[in-house]
């Protein structure tokens, strides 16, 4: 029997997670065992809603305003297994962003506590949670995130005319790091490379005044189609500050484009997978990589990581295995019971 | 019996301390606490150091020499060759206290989430005598910003990490080819700061000082107020990198934290007998945030009519230096 999953996302994170489950929906039939569904609810709730599920996973941010919701549904849900995925938090988070660290702990140990399984989705996000000691050992799992990767390997390799283009992609936030990218070019690389940054956020206004008279790097905005936008890429560079776990990287790689990135967080598990580390984060650290790359030859020869075919059926393999173990164990606990 | 390694590495870097070694060494030998290994880093020194070293004959330690890389890249080599669960740096010019390493050990042994202990200093000439101020930092609660302000580990011979969280700060430039680098040796000054700004912007680890004065540093005499620029220089190139790492820290953090680098800087030309410096110090350092004046009235009002009074001063030499010796105690 097909047991039934409902993904509970806010607008938040809805677009995320839409694409995440879509690599559920497009899978071949019959390779899902369960009934994945995503249920989207308004910012701010407190009250759940009615939900007929077996498995209930959490998308939503773990904060201080989510608390009460969280609370009311493992009372409204009490014999349910309840799973929440990490998409938020990092070490490097932490470090730059959360100044009140005591608070921080208490928000996390409190809310985990209400889930039967919190999922990492990377390697170093998860021995950074067991590090803590967040949550138990036997409640974290670790389950990389994937999109559906099709319209990735579709593309074909880039033409071998015009000047090298790297390409920047995601949200302008402080996040991505793309300010120190734009610096680099700005400051440090001629004209024959390229920067293409595709995508929008607040930082815009930021990026737009350090790239102010620049000819070698180009605003492309946002897309609704990310494998079109990577198509006139040569390379993809992630300058991120944190990444909990980094799909550009897992995208880019599938491509066959070289994933450049910084060695922090969830991008480690990216260097391991073949994307190039850089030596420091840095604007200096970045000429310095980029420099290299002006010849084409040379990022001809860039390895492009090792291979990401398995990552969607890893993937559909890790959700079939989790919810048929939760549901295991509820029934083992309601025969005890 | 298998090999076991030792609790704690202590690095210990050395270029042309002749003068000082050797009371740094005893000092490290004779730690209360005794399960360690002491790396001494020679670092093409040239003159008696290497002499001096051979003189030791404590079977806990060794002696690496390179051809000179500077502290930072001493410092490096000890930590790759390090074995010890704790990582612990002595300058070859400052001293221990005997219990100092024990009471690191307890405090690291009691929260696995405490990455980096640390602890005040007091300050000795020359001669080995104490100096009447002391390094009494701020010990538990540190963030970023407090050591991006009034950094409270210090001075070099201060910090004792966990090996797994210093791991944290390691990276391999491209043009070095052996090893990793946690100290940036491209700095000369300026890269303990760097290193635990970069450690506090890059992990979650802990960061906290025990109690008591644990570390005698040395403050060298003589010394020229031009190197106060130079030294300005380099916390600036630190600074600039903490702008990358975390630019909207930085937008709130960076004015304060560079006046009271100049507020500091302005106490070192006065201890100098420099008083036109350090004037020109603090003016700069008021005039960059008055954050400094906010959160520690006191000190930085002091450094300021002091600086001043110094720099209207017209008196002989002698009575300048008696001046001097009496508000350097008072400070």
């Amino acid at each position: 029997m097909k047991n039934s999953v409902v993904h509970i996302v806010d607008d938040n994170s809805w677009g995320g997670v839409n694409r995440l489950l879509n690599c559920l929906e497009n899978a071949p039939f019959g390779l899902v065992h369960d009934n994945h569904k995503i249920l989207r609810i308004a910012r701010g709730t407190r009250k759940p809603p009615g939900i007929a599920a077996d498995i209930i996973v959490s998308h939503m941010a773990i904060c201080w305003k989510n608390i009460p919701f969280f609370s009311a549904l493992r009372s409204t849900y009490p014999e349910t297994p309840l799973v929440h995925i990490e998409h938020s938090y990092s070490e490097r988070y932490v470090a730059l962003n959360v100044t009140k660290r005591d608070r921080f702990d208490d928000l996390l140990n409190l809310s985990y506590a209400l889930f039967d399984r919190i999922v990492a989705v990377s390697t170093p996000q998860k021995d950074w949670l067991a590090r803590r000691g967040y949550c138990q050992q036997d409640q974290l799992v670790t389950i990389p995130s994937c999109v559906n990767l099709t319209p990735f390997q579709l593309i074909s390799n880039r033409t071998p005319e015009g000047p090298v283009t790297v390409g920047a992609i995601g949200r302008f936030h402080e996040q991505k790091g793309f300010d120190i990218l734009v610096d680099a070019f700005a400051k440090h690389l001629p004209d024959d490379i390229q920067l293409h940054l595709i995508g929008d956020g607040p930082e815009r206004e930021v990026l737009k005044q350090k790239a102010l008279g620049r000819k070698n790097i180009k605003f492309i905005g946002p897309t609704s189609d990310p494998a079109e936008a990577m198509a006139d890429c040569d390379v993809v560079a992630m300058p991120s500050r944190w990444e909990p776990y980094g799909l550009v990287a897992l995208e880019a790689m599938t491509a066959l484009r070289p994933v450049l990135c910084a060695n922090v967080d969830g991008l480690k598990q990216h260097v391991e997978g073949g994307a190039i580390a850089v030596d420091e984060n840095t604007i200096e650290g970045w000429a310095r990589l980029l420099k290299g790359l002006v010849d084409r030859r040379v990022v001809n020869e860039l390895p492009r990581g090792f291979g990401t075919a398995n990552a969607e059926w890893a993937f559909i393999h890790n959700w079939n295995m989790i919810v048929h173990e939760l549901i295991n164990l509820e029934q083992s606990n309601q025969k005890a019971a | 019996m298998a090999y076991e390694y030792p609790h704690v590495s202590v690095i210990v870097p050395a270029y042309n301390v002749a003068a000082t070694i050797k009371e740094t060494l005893h000092s490290i030998i004779n730690q209360t606490f005794e399960d360690i290994e002491i790396i001494v880093v020679d670092d093409g020194a040239t003159d008696e150091t290497p002499q001096i070293l051979k003189t030791f004959k404590d079977s806990r330690m060794r002696v690496v020499r390179q051809a000179n890389r500077g502290l930072a890249g001493a410092r490096n080599t000890g930590i790759q060759l390090a074995m010890g669960k704790y990582i612990a740096f002595c300058d070859s010019d400052d001293i221990w206290e005997p219990e100092k390493l024990d009471l690191h050990v307890i405090h690291l042994n009691s929260d696995s989430n405490l990455g980096l202990s640390f602890c005040g200093s007091s300050l000795i000439d020359d001669q080995g005598r104490f100096l009447k101020s002391s390094q009494r930092p701020k010990l538990k609660n540190i963030s970023a910003a407090d050591i991006f302000k009034r950094n409270p580990i210090g001075n070099g011979s201060v910090a004792v990490f966990r090996r797994s969280a210093l791991d944290v700060i390691a990276y391999r430039p491209a043009s070095e080819r052996k090893r990793d680098w946690w100290f940036d040796e491209t700095l000369r000054q300026s890269e303990d700061i760097d290193a635990w700004m970069r450690f506090a912007l890059a992990s979650d680890w802990k960061i906290e000082g025990i109690p008591g004065l644990l570390t005698r540093y040395r403050i060298q005499a003589g010394g020229l107020s031009a190197n106060l620029e130079k030294q300005f220089e380099t916390w600036s190139r630190m600074r600039d990198k903490v702008v990358q790492i975390a630019p909207r820290f930085a937008a709130i953090n960076a004015p304060a934290a560079e006046a009271y680098q100049l507020r500091y800087l302005a106490r070192r030309a006065f201890m100098m007998g420099d008083g036109a410096t350090a004037a020109k110090l603090v003016r700069k350092a008021l005039r960059t945030s008055l954050r400094p004046l906010r959160e520690e009235p006191g000190k930085t009002l002091a450094t300021w009519i002091a600086s001043e009074a110094l720099n209207m001063l017209r008196l002989s030499p002698t009575l300048k230096s008696r001046f001097n010796q009496k508000i350097t105690n008072s400070l």
